[in-house]
């Protein structure tokens, strides 16, 4: 408003010392040299003023040439015919300048207006492009709106308790009631100035979707502004809407593939849980409870046997429990691990240490690469291997020892197990390890820890150490199963 | 039944919260000829490790009230007594913690009477010999003179770099007891290397080689997966 009065000031000024030059100066300019000027300032005018300010501009100019350059002076009378004409001619000039400058400038602004909707409209498509989170999009892309309109508009979302509450904290109060945006939700419908519902109201509301929902509802609080946006904000929330439906159909199918991922991870453990664990300690209470009651009936050596038999049983449920812990963690939302270097010769040794004091030690034979280091994961990682060996044993027949194998492989790592058994069977590929097979197999015997599972748990330690799980057969007879580990260099 | 042949008979200050545990250490550790005292919470431990004076601590690091890790501060700022953490075995980041802050070693829980005594023996040991300033580490064929620092396998001399050597001095002045990463790192790299783990797995892959018949299968230097290492008790 200031500026408009500045401007309204400039050109009175303007006007001011036009007319003193052509009042002074008469004699040299002449009237149409003047009334030339005069128009220009009316130019001017019409350029800075708007319209109704720059008509009176173009009358006040018309009174000021009567008064001091028409004859007769300082009169407002006019003398001849030829000076009305000369008056009348410029007022109908500058009337006619002043509204065709008017349109212009109104054109103009329609188009920069148009420019400004679509850059809003292709920075919007772009963003809502990127977004994958539904409630990030929905914050994002008000603040985006907000930012192009200045208006104080917020997402609303109506509380389960029938409270609202704002997508954004610590915005404006929110002042609208809970009532207003249950019906834009339950309708689909805008409400508010400038729509058809309640245009009387103080402020408006916009579905995000024009369909009952239970998605949020913008808010744009009563001004002049905000009608003149109304239009355009209602086309840019269908985009708005049209994605946050999109990611929040993507949300709810990747919540159900955790679900079942989780179920089905419950229900390997209760497998896993029923038959690793009740089978020990069946044989643990057996033995324990003989012992209590029948011990006069027992010879020393078959006492001792039940005793070393609760000591082996309470060692395999220790390795049980380590597996099952593992699995459990494995299954956690954040698989997040924690990488250091490790010696292979250490992993090794530590996972041939517990084969060897086993209650029937288990000889492995072992052959490491000196000085070979991989970035893992400790505990994992002799998990994964315990679980090969495991795998290996079972299968594993004849004299010679199962071998386990760390060697550098064109500058990956390879982490293997070689037995003399079987094989696996023809057409088994690591694609087909399920992680959730069931993981026992009929006839397994007690020292291996399962099949299917083992492999399993191996395959997403692998995993998250971006290794490859690998199974061939070997030559003579047997498997080789091995985790490759990716290019990895030390530093200095 | 006590163990009277023993020159002093120790007392150990047991700290575990679970009844069936506390009975199974009274009864082992009575039987190998300690004499045990139980707490079962941080606020009685504390009071009998102040009344009785036990020759060391056996602490259950998940005590119902509060954190082992906060006794063991209290504790290691007023005396240098062996203290053994019993702890689940997953959580290497807990025993480390624990290590780091002076405790002296770690048990991972299940665990046999076997190892539980000859932790004791180990940790008891380290004190008479700080005692008796022993100087000299002896196991199997290695030999280390920790007076003139010379290190012997079968009887020869060996030859070690000089971050070898280092490094093995670390472990042989606390023969038996788990030294962490950390505790390696900076005692024999200094402060800044702390993090360089890789620098320890490469030379204690070149000591093994130098030291172990079997590097697979070491028979001194013992790899604490996750924890650190330790040189085998002499």
């Amino acid at each position: 408003m200031r500026a408009a009065w500045l401007d309204a000031l400039f050109i009175l000024v303007l006007l001011a010392l036009v007319t003193w030059l052509a009042h002074a100066q008469f004699a040299v300019l002449g009237m149409a040299t003047s009334l030339m000027l005069y128009l220009a300032v009316m130019l001017l005018a019409a350029c800075r003023l708007p319209l109704w300010p720059a008509l009176g501009m173009a009358v006040i100019a018309s009174i000021t040439i009567n008064y001091f350059l028409v004859d007769p002076r300082y009169t407002f009378a006019v003398a001849d015919l030829a000076s009305w004409a000369a008056l009348a001619g410029f007022l109908l000039l500058a009337l006619v300048v002043t509204s065709l400058v008017r349109r212009l400038r109104q054109q103009t602004q329609q188009a920069e207006a148009a420019r400004a909707q679509a850059e809003l409209a292709r920075q919007l498509a772009d963003h809502l492009a990127l977004c994958d989170d539904a409630q990030a999009m929905l914050r994002s892309s008000t603040a985006l709106l907000r930012s192009h309109t200045g208006l104080p508009m917020q997402l609303l979302r109506l509380q389960l308790d029938g409270t609202l509450n704002s997508l954004e904290p610590a915005r404006e109060p929110i002042t609208v009631s809970p009532a207003a945006v249950r019906w834009v939700m339950q309708n689909g419908k805008a409400l508010g100035p400038g729509t058809a519902n309640w245009p009387e109201a103080e402020s408006s509301l916009l579905p995000l979707l024009q369909l009952p929902s239970e998605a949020p509802v913008l808010w744009v609080p009563l001004s002049t502004a905000a009608t003149d946006w109304l239009p355009q904000l209602r086309s840019l929330l269908g985009q708005i809407g049209l994605a946050y439906q999109r990611l929040d159909t993507q949300a709810e199918a990747r919540a159900l593939e955790r679900k079942a991922e989780r179920e089905a991870l419950h229900n390997t453990l209760l497998s896993s849980l029923s038959h690793d664990m009740r089978t020990p300690l069946t044989a643990i209470l057996g033995a324990s409870s003989t012992l209590l009651h029948q011990a006069e009936a027992l010879d020393a050596a078959a006492q001792q046997r039940l005793l070393q038999a609760i000591r082996s049983e309470a060692l395999y449920l220790d390795d049980a429990t380590d597996n099952i812990l593992g699995l459990v963690r494995l299954g956690q939302a954040d698989r997040s691990i924690t990488l250091d270097w490790q010696s292979a010769e250490e992993i090794v040794a530590d996972v041939l240490a517990r084969y060897r004091q086993r209650v029937t030690p288990v000889e492995l034979q072992a052959e490491v690469d000196s000085e070979l280091l991989i970035r893992a994961d400790a505990r994992l990682l002799t998990q994964a291997l315990a679980n090969l060996i495991d795998n290996a044993l079972v299968q594993h027949q004849g004299s010679e020892p199962v071998l386990i194998q760390a060697h550098r492989l064109d500058g990956r790592v390879q982490l293997a197990v070689a037995d003399r058994g079987p094989g696996f069977p023809a057409g088994f590929s690591v694609s087909s390890i399920e992680r959730f097979a069931q993981p026992l197999l009929p006839g397994r015997v007690r020292q291996g820890r399962g099949f299917g599972l083992g492999l399993a748990i191996v395959q997403t330690i692998a995993g998250l150490h971006q290794a490859e799980l690998c199974i061939e057969a070997r030559d003579g007879g047997g498997s080789l199963v091995s985790l490759v580990f990716p290019p990895q260099t030390v530093p200095a | 039944m006590m163990n009277a042949s023993a020159a002093s008979v120790h007392t150990l200050l047991v700290v575990e919260d679970d009844a069936q545990i506390r009975d199974f250490l009274q009864l082992s550790l009575r039987a190998a000829g300690y004499v045990p005292l139980l707490a079962r919470t941080l606020a009685e431990a504390l009071q009998l490790w102040q009344d009785k004076q036990p020759a060391m601590l056996i602490l259950d690091l998940g005590l119902p009230d509060g954190d082992g890790l906060s006794l063991i501060k209290t504790l290691r700022a007023r005396s240098d007594r062996p203290i053994l953490v019993l702890s689940a075995r997953q959580s290497e980041q807990d025993k480390v913690q624990c290590l780091n802050q002076g405790a002296d070693d770690y048990l991972a829980k299940p665990f046999g009477v076997d190892e539980l005594l000859a932790r004791i023996r180990v940790a008891l040991r380290r004190m008479e010999r700080m005692q008796l300033r022993d100087q000299r580490y002896q196991v199997e064929a290695l030999q280390i003179d920790l007076a003139d620092g010379l290190v012997r396998l079968h009887g020869e001399a060996l030859h070690l770099s000089p971050l070898e050597y280092k490094l093995l001095m670390q472990l042989a002045q606390h023969a038996g007891r788990v030294m962490t990463h950390r505790q390696l790192l900076q005692a024999v790299w200094g402060a800044e290397y702390v993090d360089d783990t890789h620098y320890l797995r490469i030379h204690m892959g070149r000591l093994r080689a130098k030291i172990e018949r079997d590097p697979a299968a070491p028979r001194y230097l013992i790899t604490e997966l996750g924890i650190g290492y330790r040189l085998a008790a002499s």
